[in-house]
């Protein structure tokens, strides 16, 4: 057992217009590879955990924390509802905070978790959400989370920058949305076996994070 | 033989997939003259050592036969430059013999070190680590490579999970050897650490054969005992099989890569420690003091070639 895991969330959209094969189709395709490439790499798999959390108007944790090799299933994602922030940005920190909490019961240091957020719209509870949302990424919590955030077809650039702490996202057209999608996919994949394998200066793990990905233009995340 | 000597230029190469990528470059597959070869394209071409990179492709040329043909076979290690307009982008190497592949659930995967450190899974496909003889053949195979580059004053530095590939067959296969250099040389690049590799003690100016040695240490230690994060200091719990007598040996060295350093055991202790046939134990010696920079005896490469002594008949 590792002494240092590195947790990641992928906190997925799945309001009515992330259906169909240009939506959540696309991404539960890759959560088969997600699950192949990390679960078949032992230090990846030892060093890091996955949680799922997807979001409408209600939000829910779709795979609770988990150490990948140990899978047999996964549940996908089915897109219907509208889009709200608040109630996921709730269940995040409760969520981080329960993982943590177990984790370092389990005998583990935990590394400050990663959130890759993705939506494709705006959110109706824009008067509300800002308020869930600071408690994420509240400085006095130690377990805030660095979140990524991406913005899919009609999601406004402006509140994913406000969302994301270290990197944003936004979706450009040049490839096909499905397409785009399994880059997302690919994004995380390749920032969790980075992480896991990649040292940083002090010899523990650091999170690894994509400078780019395809079909997506990267821009700087607002300074907070 | 390709390639024949000298510089490449990126232009004559013929690329095909791309396979693998890290911190530091992509690794492409080549074809045409270069079959069986890859490719490796720095991310960041600026940042490398140059010079540093020639040495390291002339250097085969300076070893003995033996050394050079070990050398090799087991490691590998830069052949050519690849050149764009005259700046370095990469250099060509073997690919990665078909004995050190596997294939697990997403593809083909390298016999990567990693895989005998762990419980398996299904995941892993056809990696099935092999039991404690198969251990303790990789294990030996580990130390006489170290041996040979020790010998020749070479150091590893990132001695890790995912640079070391072994086979069924007990063979074993060392990959990234553009971070090795010469004790006292510059790398051709800043050299990554990799987590639960590090040597607490390595000096700031980099590693050295003494941080090798750590290394090869905690490589042995986890490799009989199936286990990730196994540090000196901590008793070793052997794999089944393991023989008493190699078991205890290996305990005892294990704990002394926890001493200072100049006081870590070195490979050819190990390939003692390892050795079937059981060593004599004679009086404890004072503690060797650096012994890298002391001449050394020729190693043939045989594993387990070491002075013998003759005892009278009964
Ligand atoms: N000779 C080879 N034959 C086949 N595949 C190779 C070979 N060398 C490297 N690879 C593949 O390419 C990947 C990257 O290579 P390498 O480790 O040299 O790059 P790197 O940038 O130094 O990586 P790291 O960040 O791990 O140090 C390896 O993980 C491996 O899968």
């Amino acid at each position: 057992m590792s002494e240092q895991v590195l947790p990641f969330y992928l906190v997925c959209d799945e309001s009515w217009s992330m259906e169909g094969p240009d939506g959540v189709d696309a991404i539960n395709g890759c959560l088969p590879d997600l699950h192949r490439e990390i679960g078949s790499n032992p230090v990846v798999a030892d060093k890091t955990r996955f949680c799922i959390i997807s979001f409408n108007h209600e939000a829910q944790v779709l795979l609770p924390l988990a150490d990948l090799s140990e899978l047999t299933t996964m549940p996908a994602m089915s897109a219907n509802g509208g889009t709200e922030y608040g109630t996921v940005f709730n269940l995040l920190r409760s969520t981080i905070e329960q993982d943590v909490a177990r984790l370092k019961q389990d005998g583990h240091q935990v590394l400050r978790p990663a959130v890759f957020f993705l939506s494709d719209g705006q959110p109706n509870d824009s008067a509300d959400w800002h308020v869930a949302y600071q408690r994420v990424i509240d400085p006095s919590w130690s377990a805030r989370p660095n979140i990524l955030a991406f913005a899919f077809n009609e999601a406004d650039e402006g509140i994913i920058k406000q969302i994301a702490t270290v990197r944003a996202f936004s979706y450009n057209g040049t490839l096909k949305p499905a397409q785009a999608l399994q880059e997302f996919a690919q994004s995380l994949i390749r920032s969790i076996v980075r992480s896991g394998t990649s040292g940083g200066a002090d010899g523990g793990m650091t999170l690894a994070m994509p400078d780019t990905v395809p079909g997506f233009t990267t821009i700087p995340a607002d300074v907070v | 033989m390709w390639p024949s000597g000298g510089d490449l230029r990126l232009a004559d190469l013929s690329l095909g997939a791309e396979v693998g990528s890290g911190g530091q470059g992509k690794v492409h597959e080549l074809l045409g003259a270069g079959g069986g070869h890859v490719f490796k394209e720095y991310l960041h071409p600026a940042t490398v050592n140059g010079a540093a990179l020639k040495r390291l492709v002339e250097l085969p040329a300076d070893l003995n036969q033996t050394h050079r043909e070990a050398l090799l076979r087991q490691t590998a290690w830069p052949l050519a430059r690849v050149l764009d307009r005259g700046h370095v982008r990469g250099f060509v190497m073997r690919l990665v013999p078909a004995e050190f592949w596997g294939r697990a659930a997403p593809g083909p995967k390298l016999r990567e070190l990693q895989y005998l450190l762990y419980e398996p899974k299904a995941l892993w496909g056809d990696i099935a680590p092999p039991d404690a003889a198969g251990r303790l053949e990789i294990a030996r195979g580990t130390v006489s490579l170290f041996r040979l580059l020790h010998a020749n004053r070479l150091v590893v530095g990132d001695v890790s999970m995912s640079n070391l590939l072994w086979s069924p067959a007990g063979n074993v296969f060392l990959l990234d050897c553009d971070g090795i250099r010469e004790t006292g040389e510059k790398p051709v690049m800043a050299q990554p650490s990799t987590p639960d590799w590090d040597d607490p003690e390595q000096p700031s100016t980099g590693p050295d054969l003494d941080t090798d040695r750590y290394k090869l240490a905690l490589l042995v230690a986890r490799v009989l005992a199936k286990a990730s994060a196994l540090r000196p200091g901590q008793p070793v719990p052997f794999a089944a099989g393991v023989p008493d007598r190699i078991a205890g040996e290996v305990s005892e060295r294990f704990a002394e890569a926890a001493r200072p350093r100049g006081l870590r055991p070195d490979a050819a202790q190990w390939a003692r420690a390892l050795d079937e046939r059981g060593v004599i134990e004679l009086d404890p010696l004072p503690p060797v003091r650096r012994p890298p920079s002391l001449p050394q005896a020729p190693l043939d490469g045989r594993r387990g070639q070491r002075p013998m002594i003759q005892l009278p008949p009964a």
